[in-house]
């Protein structure tokens, strides 16, 4: 089935899968289906923790309730802000600390799901999330 | 499928339907105008609509984490609109509070907070409401709550004012200017007299006495001086009065006597002679003197049933009366002065109906020359013709528009129309003079004889044809700038005839100074001069002197062919009176014939007009 980007001109999650940035793949319902190995290196994580997890896992809570509305709304209406384009977010660690990483979260859809995958790339501590 | 597959899809589904509906949900709060924010327990954002995004001026990336106190504006007193720690605002499960967040320009707010109590980590849910304009509307109302009730204070203050001033004026009983006791005082003592009159029979008099031309004397030197002779006078009549009497003063010019006898007496009369004669002393101002005089009208009652106001009617009713009619201005009230002052009141309104309707008329008695009984010249008489009215006798309405000041348009018509009427002789090669009777009020008007030379210019009448007829009272009053009017009028060629000779007070030799072409002797002393010796003897001595001066003599009232030849006798060369002819309207024309049967409908009442 070919799948339908969110943006023509954007990278394909396939390309960003290829990347060796630590990368995450989640589900139209915001289950983890994959991670990298750079991902787990970046950020702790292992597999076994994350897959068929809700994504929310590695956002601090802060952002969880957000994100959860947010992924509901892209669901309902297939409309978002935060696709294709680098956004510094807070990432939880697996060991519950949190850093600032840019992240860039591009969605395909296949069939009626959504497939997101996005790459995460750690700052320097002390860098500020996006305004 | 496996039952655990199953299972898995299940609940795959009914994920996927419940984000629909929360997205759904989430995408409808983002665009309500209300800004709605979920947090923790202490305040620390969760999740924001973009509503509050716009009030936080923040983004949601930025705001989710951050104490939601410090992403709010401050007050209008520069104060956090919430504590930043929430769990300070209490444990109550729904509060609000209205901020101000600015007073210029109006800005305030509603916050309004829920907590979720079922879950245990309680967070919050704000709803903000943007209530500017709500809190204008009320301000507004209370602006016009306040005016209102400012305007209403302010009503109640000024009707407590007046209420006051009503008392206070109701206490005062003393006139400002004199000391004397005002219109309430005089009607206390009325009250008090006429009470007195149940116990002790007598007489109660009023004497209202009125100033004559005291509005001259304001108009002329002022409020100052007229107050000051206001005084002066107090004094004067208080000076004359016995002991009881009392004197106050109603207004204007107006003072009141209240005196009390024990009989029906002419006591009231002589006190009024008297307090006119205190009256009449010279008072001297700004190096001019002035000899006051005053009418006075008397009301006297014994009935102690009488009101004060009615006695006070009666003595102005009779002052009224006075004003008008005797040379001693004094009157008693009677039941026939009522019936007077009506009968002027309705004879005032003709008069300004005549002037307002158009129902003025010229009539014109022939003067002749008595030596062959040819007309030379006419002397214009007003009238009125009302219709299906009595017909007014100029003797009744002439008085009353001289007094009343009506006399100025009526004169100025006269005027108007006899130079009208004398442009209509030209034109017809009729060689006759029109003369044409002034008033004392017409001829004090400044400028009067501009305007008579004005007005014979626009009807393009030969002023050599013209004469004006003045009585000797005008001379007596204002000789310089009477002179000087009538000088103005001669040096143009319109003639000056001296009306009524023999009645006034000039003195014979004063008549050489007069500007005048002729004079006009008084009919009375045609009347008698055949029967009366000594009469005659004044007649042919006025007719002599009149003629050594040059002047014309025309003799008033010749209604018998004996007068008239008794007339040419004496050296008189011209006459009027009916024995010529009656005055009679323009159409029917000049009489040029003395045709004595209209002598014998002679009617008494036809004067001369004052015009």
């Amino acid at each position: 089935m070919e799948a339908t980007s969110s943006a023509d001109s954007t990278p394909s999650i396939e390309e960003l899968q290829r990347s060796d940035r630590p990368f995450v793949l989640v589900d139209h319902a915001g289950l983890v289906l994959a991670i990298n190995q750079a991902f787990q290196e970046a950020y702790g994580w292992e597999e076994k923790d994350l897959l068929d997890q809700p994504l929310s896992m590695i956002l601090p809570e802060a952002f969880q309730m957000s994100h959860h509305l947010g992924f509901s709304r892209f669901q309902a209406t297939e409309f978002s802000t935060i696709l294709a384009h680098p956004l510094r977010l807070k990432t939880a660690c697996r060991d519950g600390s949190v850093c600032v990483s840019e992240h860039y979260i591009v969605a395909e859809k296949y069939g009626d799901n959504w497939l997101f995958g996005a790459t995460l790339t750690p700052l320097p501590e002390g860098t500020q999330p996006d305004a | 499928m496996p039952d655990a597959e199953r299972a898995q899809s299940r609940e795959r589904t009914l994920i996927h339907e419940m984000r629909q509906v929360l997205g759904r949900m989430e995408a409808a709060l983002a665009m309500i105008r209300d800004s709605l924010v979920i947090t923790t327990a202490d305040g620390h954002i969760l999740w924001c609509n973009q509503s509050f995004e716009r009030l936080a001026a923040s983004s949601k990336l930025q705001l989710l984490g951050r104490p939601m106190a410090a992403t709010l504006p401050l007050d209008a007193q520069g104060q956090p609109l919430l504590p930043s720690d929430l769990r300070e605002l209490g444990t109550s499960a729904v509060s609000s509070r209205t901020v101000l967040l600015s007073q210029e320009p109006l800005r305030a707010l509603e916050l309004e907070w829920h907590a979720f109590e079922a879950d245990r980590s309680n967070p919050l849910i704000f709803w903000i409401r943007d209530i500017t304009d709500q809190v204008s509307n009320e301000n507004l109302k209370r602006r016009i709550d306040l005016a209102e009730r400012l305007r209403t204070e302010s009503e109640i203050r000024n009707t407590r004012l007046q209420e006051e001033q009503l008392t206070l004026a109701a206490k005062v009983v003393e006139c400002p200017v004199t000391g004397l006791p005002n219109r309430r005082g005089l009607q206390r003592r009325m009250t008090e007299a006429l009470a007195i009159l149940k116990d002790q029979p007598g007489v109660i008099s009023i004497l209202f006495c009125d100033l004559n031309g005291f509005k001259e004397i304001n108009d002329l030197y002022g409020h100052h001086v007229g107050d000051d002779l206001l005084v002066e006078i107090g004094q004067r009549l208080q000076s004359a009065l016995r002991p009881g009497d009392m004197l106050s003063r109603l207004g204007g010019d107006e003072f009141v006597v209240l005196t009390r006898s024990t009989t029906v007496s002419s006591d009231p009369f002589r006190l009024a002679r008297r307090l006119q004669r205190r009256l009449q002393m010279p008072w001297i101002v700004e190096d001019q003197a002035i000899r006051p005089s005053m009418s006075v009208g008397i009301a006297s009652t014994d009935d102690p049933a009488m009101t004060p106001e009615e006695l006070l009617r009666r003595a102005d009713l009779a002052m009224y009366d006075a004003k008008a009619s005797d040379a001693l201005s004094i009157s008693s009230y009677d039941t026939s002065i009522d019936t007077k002052v009506k009968h002027t009141i309705v004879l005032r309104r003709r008069v300004r109906q005549a002037i307002d309707n158009g129902e003025l008329a010229l009539v014109f008695q022939p003067i002749v020359n008595l030596h062959n009984g040819e007309t030379v010249g006419q002397e214009s008489l007003v009238r009125i013709h009302t219709p299906q009215a009595p017909v007014l006798s100029p003797d009744e309405f002439i008085p009353l528009a001289e007094r009343t000041g009506m006399i100025l348009p009526v004169g100025r018509w006269v005027i108007s129309e006899a130079l009208a009427h004398q442009r209509w002789l030209q034109d017809r090669d009729q060689p006759l003079l029109t003369s044409i009777n002034v008033s004392p009020l017409q001829l004090k008007q400044e400028g009067f004889a501009d305007w008579f030379l004005l007005q014979a210019s626009h009807h393009g009448v030969d002023l050599c044809r013209t004469a004006v007829e003045v009585t000797e009272g005008m001379f007596i009053e204002q000789l310089e700038h009477t002179s000087h009017e009538l000088g103005r009028l001669r040096s143009a060629g319109v003639q000056v005839y001296l009306d009524d000779f023999g009645t006034g007070f000039s003195s014979m030799s004063s008549l050489a100074e007069l500007p005048i072409d002729a004079v006009k002797i008084d009919r009375s002393f045609i009347a008698d001069f055949l029967i009366d010796p000594r009469k005659a003897k004044v007649l042919q001595s006025m007719i002599a002197l009149a003629q050594d001066l040059s002047l014309t003599v025309i003799a008033e009232g010749i209604e018998t062919e004996s007068q008239h030849q008794g007339l040419l006798a004496m050296g008189c060369g011209l006459g009027q009176g009916y024995w010529f002819g009656r005055p009679e309207p323009a159409a029917l024309g000049p009489s040029s014939s003395p045709d004595g049967p209209r002598a014998r409908a002679a009617n008494a009442s036809d004067l001369a007009v004052q015009a």
